[in-house]
């Protein structure tokens, strides 16, 4: 155990030094203040146009329902459109404003925008070179003839690979947080967010939904999202056992997570789609009480989905790494 | 020829140190490395072909072989980089395959290049290895980063160290556990004469303490220079294991001759009985010796008759210049292995 | 040659052991809020009433509007998109020398009159008319056109358009209109009410053109009826500027009026709210 800790802190050391962890947040300090400023001037812009946010909740609504009697939006948009005005209309009727810019409203919207690609990406830069770098720079040569078995290895490496996927959440978050609270304030974390949405059909079922505060929904979230990044990393991982280059590992991954992404947009008619783990990646819609990518898509089926993936890419990593001749 | 008669000097004095009792002994102990019968099929090929040898306590062993014989197979097999298809490596009586991490305790190695972690110091490298395995303190990373003599650099960067440097910290990196074998995949390769020097004499001086060394390469001379006993491979298969000298005593050595009047020279040896004139073995010989003696005759003759037929040149007026005994190379040795079976330009 | 002392380890473990912790635990709390959710924060009751109108226009420093109804307030057919809602509007607050809000166009296109009653019940519906000074509202135009159009086929051509039926129900629809009228006036007793009426879209159509213009003149008749006795209402006649050259005021579907249409409507509305 004591041996095992070790390894886990050289794992974690190296991906230090490798300043791996630097990059993610030197990519997260220049992006984060680029959304808060286009999230500014959204604000900005109905600041002028309303006395009232509820005017401006009104005029949401109003949009919504025109745009869904067009006939020429896709059937899908108008799902989610009509869950949209549903959500809207409980808040309005609740007399709770769904938009106030806080630093907590904004890093939750950050989150649940991030989700689908952004994480995984910020992911992918620790994951798919964890163990393909170590092949690819001929350090495995070293660590293998090592008096420690394969496997104790590869779990460190997997045990360093989940501590820094929560790291990098974190870090979003807090990034997201103290960045965004420059322009719209720190507070917002006690105030009421509605959960428990679900959809029936195109009618939203209601009689579940109550309300939970802006940090819980918050820390929710946050859980969800590590759920999903921490496929996306385990899968990476799988890949960058299977592949020698760095490169080649994240490049098939990032394939993999864009075409979800893609696919997440366009494959509703497709049905079995939705047993991939990229389209299943986006968590946040069933907390959120949005229509799922694909009709019958829940939250435990996502979650089934995503750990199926994620234990067959854990199985199939340790099978080939214990087993395999390192050749070159 | 000079430089290596020194590096021989090195070495006296290590093997004057090895005869301790403590050395003696383990001489009569199980061998620390024992290779049964190992084989290795890739994709259908077999690469590696039922090689057997065993490497006692305190003794430096070659492993000799052309490019491409299979040595670097083998020795990722003797350190659970590969996992035979067949037969089985035991380092101090364990298993490598089954156990490696009882066996491995047991051995320091360098697999080719000593690839470290560049964008770590010296000494974090050392450090992070030294976690892998029990016992490892703070001391014994200082001591061997001394030994090695890296002190002054060791919390520098990996990145900005030279290739000697390198190397040097991939042998501290196989020492730090205190190992009963090491074993060096081509040590010299890249490194200038001085540093090929100063490594001879470091590991004869870690045999004199009673360590194991294994080192494989494709010189002859350098495992000439190294080695107690050699296991010499071609083609996946081991072709001989034995002493080195009585190996190369084996096979045939040549004598070099330059006279001032060459065409009288090479008459008079084509003339002499005891002398056989060997042009046909020219390109086995040491192509840095055939430079130092240009035009010189190659000639194989027994080392008694030598005085004589110098003496006889030197009375027919042709002037000797230099007569020098050359070693034989890989190549004129596997000809005396094979016996003359190998094709002799084939690697 | 002594090592440094190594605080990265200690710390850098902590953290991303915390931060796990931390994770492992908010997954946990959102698996349990989606099957075993716990009752949830409770709300304060809404506090929040809406502002009430009142008061002469002169005395109120901003005019509160609302515009509400179908596709013609919406602005449907202008290629801009802008109707006439806020250009009469921006004339108005010329004319007042005070500034006109706009506090929502809440117009839903394919609304009829039934559809506008059911959303006035809504409390955003609600909330939006008490609060409001000015209420611009166009609705009808589905009931009579869309409604009586049975058999199909392109409504630029009045396709389908069955006259007898749109006469049949006329009687009823204009109670749906005068129920909207009734509805607004009590949620806001105070609230002005513009209703731009109903012009006839197939002028140009010659056999439709005289059924379709008496049934207009009806509906138009009856909702100038309302206004009279409601005494804070006005009804904008529409009819005369889609008469003459109606092709250049309609928009390409030859139904909704174009951006120049809206635009004489604006007028429209601007003079009579004055």
């Amino acid at each position: 155990m004591r041996r095992d800790l070790e390894l886990i802190r050289n794992e974690t050391v190296k991906v230090w030094k490798k300043k791996r962890f630097a990059v993610i947040v030197l990519i997260l300090l220049a992006l984060v203040p680029v959304f808060v400023y286009a999230q500014m001037k959204i604000a900005q812009s109905s600041q002028g146009k309303y006395t009232d946010w509820r005017a401006e909740l009104r005029q949401r609504i109003a949009d919504n329902n025109n745009a869904l009697t067009s006939d020429r939006i896709p059937e899908e948009w108008k799902k989610w459109r009509v869950a949209l005005v549903q959500q809207l209309q409980y808040y309005l009727d609740r007399d709770v404003n769904p938009n106030t810019p806080n630093a907590v409203r904004f890093t939750n919207t950050f989150l649940q925008n991030a989700v689908g690609l952004f994480i995984p990406l910020m992911v992918l830069a620790v994951a798919s070179d964890i163990v393909s770098s170590e092949r690819a720079g001929g350090t495995i040569k070293m660590l293998l003839t090592r008096p420690v078995r394969r496997w104790r290895v590869l779990a460190s490496k997997l045990v360093t690979l989940t501590m820094y996927v929560s790291l990098i959440l974190v870090t979003t978050a807090a990034v997201s947080y103290l960045v965004s609270g420059l322009v719209f304030g720190y507070g917002g974390w006690r105030e009421p967010v509605f959960v428990g949405f679900r959809l029936n059909g195109s009618d939203m079922d209601t009689s579940g939904v109550h309300a939970v505060t802006q940090g819980a929904y918050m820390l929710m979230q946050l859980g969800l999202v590590w759920f999903s990044a921490m496929t996306v990393a385990v899968i990476a991982f799988m890949v960058s056992v299977l592949v020698r280059s760095t490169a080649a590992s994240l490049v098939t991954m990032m394939a993999a997570v864009i075409s979800g992404s893609i696919l997440a947009n366009m494959a509703s008619s497709w049905h079995s789609a939705k047993y991939l783990f990229n389209v299943n990646l986006d968590l946040s819609v069933y907390l959120q009480g949005s229509p799922p990518p694909i009709e019958g898509m829940t939250l435990g089926f996502s979650l089934v989905v995503l750990a199926v993936w994620a234990a067959a890419a854990i199985a199939v990593s340790f099978a080939v790494f214990t087993r395999q001749d390192i050749l070159a | 020829m000079r430089t290596n008669a020194k590096a021989r000097d090195l070495m006296d004095k290590a093997s004057e140190s090895t005869d301790t009792e403590g050395a003696m002994l383990a001489r009569h102990e199980p061998p620390v490395l024992s290779v049964e019968r190992l084989s290795k099929t890739i994709r259908g090929r077999k690469i590696i072909d039922d090689i057997s040898f065993d490497v006692r306590a305190g003794e430096i062993y070659g492993f000799l072989g052309p490019n491409g014989s299979g040595k670097t197979t083998t020795i990722r097999m003797l350190v659970d980089l590969i996992k035979p298809t067949s037969g089985r490596v035991l380092v101090c009586g364990e298993d490598v395959n089954k156990h490696p991490e009882r066996a491995l305790r047991h051995v320091g190695c360098i697999v080719e290049n000593p690839e470290m972690y560049g964008y770590m110091t010296g000494w974090e490298n050392l450090d992070l290895f030294a976690r892998m395995q029990e016992g490892i303190g703070d001391a014994r990373i200082e001591e061997v980063a001394r030994i090695v003599r890296l002190d002054a650099r060791i919390h520098d960067k990996v990145k900005t160290y030279s290739l000697g440097m390198r190397q040097r910290l991939g042998i501290a990196q196989a020492l730090l556990g205190a190992p009963k074998l090491l074993i060096l995949d081509e040590p010299t390769n890249g490194l200038d004469p001085k540093g090929i020097k100063e490594l001879r004499a470091f590991i004869a001086e870690l045999a004199a303490e009673g360590m194991s060394v294994f080192v494989s390469s494709h010189l002859l001379s350098e495992i000439q220079l190294l080695c107690d006993r050699v296991a010499i491979i071609d083609g996946g298969r081991v072709i001989a294991v034995g002493d080195v000298n009585e190996m190369i005593a084996q096979a045939e050595a040549h004598t070099l001759w330059l006279f001032e009047d060459p065409e009288a020279g090479r008459r008079i040896l084509a003339e002499d009985p005891r002398v056989d004139v060997a042009e046909r073995d020219r390109a086995l010989l040491d192509e840095s010796v055939l430079l130092a003696l240009p035009g010189a005759v190659p000639t194989r003759v027994r080392q008694d008759d030598i005085p004589g037929v110098v003496a006889r040149c030197a009375a027919a007026g042709a002037g000797v210049l230099a007569v020098q005994r050359v070693v034989p190379t890989l190549e004129s040795l596997f000809l005396t292995l094979t016996g003359g079976e190998r094709d002799a330009s084939g690697s | 040659m002594k090592r440094k002392k190594d605080r990265l380890w200690p710390i850098l473990g902590t953290v991303c052991l915390l931060c796990t912790t931390l994770l492992l635990f908010g997954f946990g709390w959102a698996l349990k809020d989606a099957w075993a959710p716990s009752p949830g924060l409770a709300l304060p009751s809404p506090t929040h009433s809406a502002p009430q109108s009142g008061g002469e226009w002169t005395s109120l420093p901003e005019i509160k509007a609302i515009a509400i109804g179908d596709s013609l307030t919406r602005g449907v057919g202008d290629v801009a998109g802008k109707g006439y809602v806020e250009d009469s509007l921006a004339q108005l607050s010329d004319s007042l020398g005070k500034p006109v809000r706009l506090n929502g166009n809440l117009a839903v296109s394919g609304l009829e009159a039934a559809g506008l009653d059911e959303l006035l019940d809504g409390k955003a519906m609600q909330d939006a008319v008490a609060g409001a000074d000015l209420v611009l509202l166009t609705i009808g135009g589905n009931d009579l056109f869309r409604a009586s159009q049975q058999a199909g086929g392109s409504i630029a051509e009045g396709g389908g358009i069955d006259i007898e039926l749109a006469k049949r129900r006329l009687p009823a629809n204009e109670d749906k209109l005068k129920a909207v009228f009734a509805k607004l006036r009590s949620l806001n007793p105070n609230v002005r009410i513009a209703y731009v009426s109903l012009y006839n879209p197939f002028y140009e159509l010659a056999p439709l053109r005289a059924p379709i213009a008496s049934i207009l003149a009806d509906w138009n008749g009856s909702a100038a009826k309302l206004a009279e006795a409601d005494g804070n209402m006005v009804v904008v006649p529409t009819v005369d500027l889609f008469q003459a050259q109606s092709a250049r005021y309609l928009s390409s579907d030859h139904f909704h009026p174009n951006g120049a249409g809206y635009a004489r409507i604006a007028v429209r509305v601007a003079q009579a709210l004055n």
